[in-house]
């Protein structure tokens, strides 16, 4: 029966042995038929294994991965969320956007893109009736241009929850957060555009409708060149998984869901409206 | 991993805990190419790898409450991808009542999709595939990932010692494997020459 250490043949040959283990290891080596067996074993093994190269996710790997994880972690939250919340946090969420009352709020978020438009205190509930509308008519044409992404059951559930939302869904999604908070979260935010377009519904645009050249030279300064043409989500450097494209009482207009909109609002508030002119 | 790396993370679990999607996010980012990793040497195919990240992402999501902070989260993490790839192989087993994948179903020896998978030397693949799963485990960890044996050990809920015997053990089976191909391919191409 062999009655070596094979553990500290192993030990030796990949370098972890002390210096007086090394050299019982070498003897046994020299001297002994299944240690050297054990020894070739072990570099050949370790020689293999050191060939192998570190795993990257693929860009989109990670964008499908990152957006699976959302739409669930959004699923979950609207499944959590049987009731509306109390007044007073609505009316956080209100009183900030009230303080713009009039105005239009354009917000980039990192590269999402919100744009609800206030003309005044009822604003809030505007803009939830428009998303709502905006939701259940994506809902009703699964197939559209705009909802081509590529795994649809978050829309479904997004669709799902429409009903609920649709009381008070910018006050319901955020929860806690305030505008502060969320452009803390979102940073960079800039102003990039302004319109007065007050969205009340869309529908199907082609899918080859070109965008007007304003919006194509915008998306171009972003990132990679973002065409109304692509299937799916279309990643810019990670944050805006692109939808679609659709017309607005004749205006081309795209559909955005961005990360960090995403992560602060539940399924059925996060798809955003933008009106091109 | 750095102690940089483990404190940054132990704040963004706490943030992440007091209601910090952020930070979760920040964690996913931090993560997930490893996550993947182990995953891919897992499973051994690229979508399956994604599924097993996706729902070891949404463990911690929905788990983290119950991270005690005893390891380092990254260990813990680990631990939940893991778990995930066998559970994950086990209803695979279930569903097609055939064997476990990295155990007894070795890639097609012709098939460079194989190699394409999982970005490993065919031969390779196919001896990793023939080491029963509690090696498997340990070398993918310690050797491929790269991660060191304590955590490993504290990955996989067993002694160190346990770990390093395993590591050795499952690096001589794959030496006596890829041999075993050499020696079955040589004989191959004498009874061709023949």
């Amino acid at each position: 029966m062999h009655d070596h250490d094979l553990d500290l043949v192993a030990a030796y040959a990949e370098g972890s042995a002390s210096s007086a283990e090394a050299e019982r290891a070498r003897e046994w080596i020299a001297s002994c038929e299944v240690c050297s067996q054990e020894f070739n074993y072990q570099e050949l093994a370790l020689a293999s294994l050191g060939d192998v190269e570190p795993v990257v996710l693929s860009d989109i790997e990670r964008a499908l991965l990152h957006r699976r994880v959302r739409d669930s972690i959004a699923s979950d939250e609207l499944a959590n969320v049987p009731e509306p919340r109390p007044a007073p946090k609505s009316g956080r969420w209100l009183k900030v956007l009230t303080g713009s009352a009039a105005a239009v709020l354009v917000l980039v978020v990192g590269f999402g893109v919100v744009i609800p438009s206030f003309t005044g205190s009822d604003g809030a509930a505007d803009f939830a009736a428009v998303t709502a509308d905006t939701i259940a008519e994506a809902a009703q044409a699964p197939s559209s241009a705009a909802l081509t992404a590529n795994d649809d059951t978050s829309m479904a559930a997004d669709a799902a929850g429409i009903d609920e939302m649709a009381i008070s869904p910018p006050v319901q999604a955020l929860g806690d957060l305030t505008l502060e908070d969320l452009t803390a979260m979102a940073a960079p935010i800039e102003m990039f555009d302004a319109t007065d377009a007050t969205v009340t519904a869309f529908e199907e645009a082609p899918r080859d409708a070109p965008l007007p050249a304003d919006r194509m030279a915008y998306n171009s300064a972003i990132e990679e060149p973002l065409t109304c043409r692509d299937e799916g989500l279309t990643l810019l450097d990670g944050d805006v998984l692109w939808l679609g494209i659709a017309t607005l009482d004749g205006q081309i207009i795209e559909l955005y869901r961005s990360e960090p909109m995403l992560l602060a609002l539940e399924a059925g508030t996060c798809t955003i409206v933008f009106p091109t002119e | 991993m750095t102690a940089s790396r483990a404190d940054e993370d132990s704040l963004l679990v706490a943030q992440f805990l007091d209601g910090s999607l952020q930070a979760f996010n920040e964690l996913m980012a931090a993560h997930e190419d490893r996550v993947f990793g182990i995953c891919l040497r897992i499973m051994r195919d690229r979508e399956a790898a994604l599924d097993a990240a996706q729902e070891t992402f949404l463990t911690v999501y929905r788990k983290a409450g119950k991270f005690t902070g005893e390891s380092a989260f990254s260990t813990w993490l680990f631990r939940v991808a893991t778990n995930t790839c066998y559970d994950q192989l086990r209803k695979i087993k279930r569903r097609s009542a055939g064997p476990l994948p990295d155990a007894t179903d070795p890639a097609d020896p012709q098939s460079d999709m194989a190699f394409l998978a999982v970005e490993l030397r065919p031969d390779l693949q196919r001896a990793l595939a023939t080491l029963a799963p509690e090696f498997h485990k340990a070398i993918v960890l310690a050797d491929m990932e790269g991660l060191p044996l304590q955590q490993v050990a504290e990955v996989l809920g067993v002694p160190v010692g346990t770990i390093k015997s395993r590591v050795f053990r499952a690096r001589r089976q794959l030496a006596e494997a890829l041999r075993n191909q050499t020696t079955d391919s040589e004989r191959r191409n004498g009874d061709n020459d023949a």
